[in-house]
């Protein structure tokens, strides 16, 4: 796991599978980030291929205690078997996708932007 | 490769064995051909049926979960048979933003054909999907 920041954004980098083996770290450091001080967080998920129904519940929840909120959450670098996977749970219907960090980056910064009062 | 119709069996009690499960539902799906990403859903879906029926049955059975596989030249049939008794697996196309319940949605996406048996105080849940 890698964490950078960009100005009000906090990017993870997720670099495992998400398997019932790591679910747990995938909770702690997903309530870490998301609970903290920033106003907008990047879930990038480019090198990996898994994940779990566990795993994706911890996405949901995240996604949904950060816009109660007032903040938000994005993921980027999907790959194949993720993009299938996020389809059949819907995924794309109520979190932000994007294909790299750039452009979920890009995103975030238009939305400071317009909203500055949220910096 | 081609096989032969085959059939492998092991218990299922700890989530150590659902791992030791997917790595061997790997090596099967790898050698009936099947592409890269179809076995990765493969995967998951093993998982999420043996996760699933671990939670199932605990508390109210000391039993294992028997897990099986059937192989022929182009299908899998992955069977898990627990004391129990039927539950519905009917698929749901509401989008659910809550924190659970997505295990049986991935299933019903993945496989081909899935389906329940009863038998003896027993369920079986089958899921089964061909290499095209």
């Amino acid at each position: 796991m890698k964490i950078e920041s960009f100005n009000r954004i906090q990017v993870m980098h997720w670099e495992e599978d998400i398997t019932l083996k790591n679910i747990e770290l995938f909770r702690a450091a997903m309530l870490k980030f998301t609970a903290g001080s920033v106003d907008y967080f990047v879930l990038d998920l480019k090198p990996i291929q898994y994940i779990n129904s566990a795993g994706l519940g911890i996405i949901a929840e995240s996604v949904m205690n950060m816009r109660k909120q007032q903040k938000d959450m994005a993921i980027s670098g999907i790959g194949q078997s993720i993009e299938e996977i996020f389809a059949i749970v819907k995924f794309t219907a109520f979190i932000k996708l994007f294909p790299d960090i750039e452009a979920a980056i890009n995103f975030f910064e238009a939305a400071q932007n317009d909203n500055p009062s949220i910096c | 490769m081609s096989l032969q119709f085959n059939c492998i069996e092991m218990p299922i009690k700890t989530e150590k064995d659902v791992w030791e499960a997917m790595k061997r539902n790997d090596q099967l799906a790898e050698k009936l051909g099947f592409p890269p990403t179809v076995q990765i859903m493969l995967r998951l879906a093993l998982e999420e049926a043996a996760v699933n029926s671990l939670e199932y049955g605990r508390g109210s059975s000391h039993e294992p979960v028997h897990l099986s596989w059937n192989v022929d030249n182009h299908t899998i049939r992955i069977s898990l048979k627990q004391k129990g008794s039927r539950f519905c697996i009917g698929k749901k196309e509401e989008v659910n933003v809550s924190s659970c319940g997505r295990g049986l949605q991935l299933i019903l996406n993945i496989m081909d054909k899935v389906w329940l048996d009863e038998k003896e105080g027993y369920v079986i849940f089958h899921m089964q999907k061909s290499c095209h």
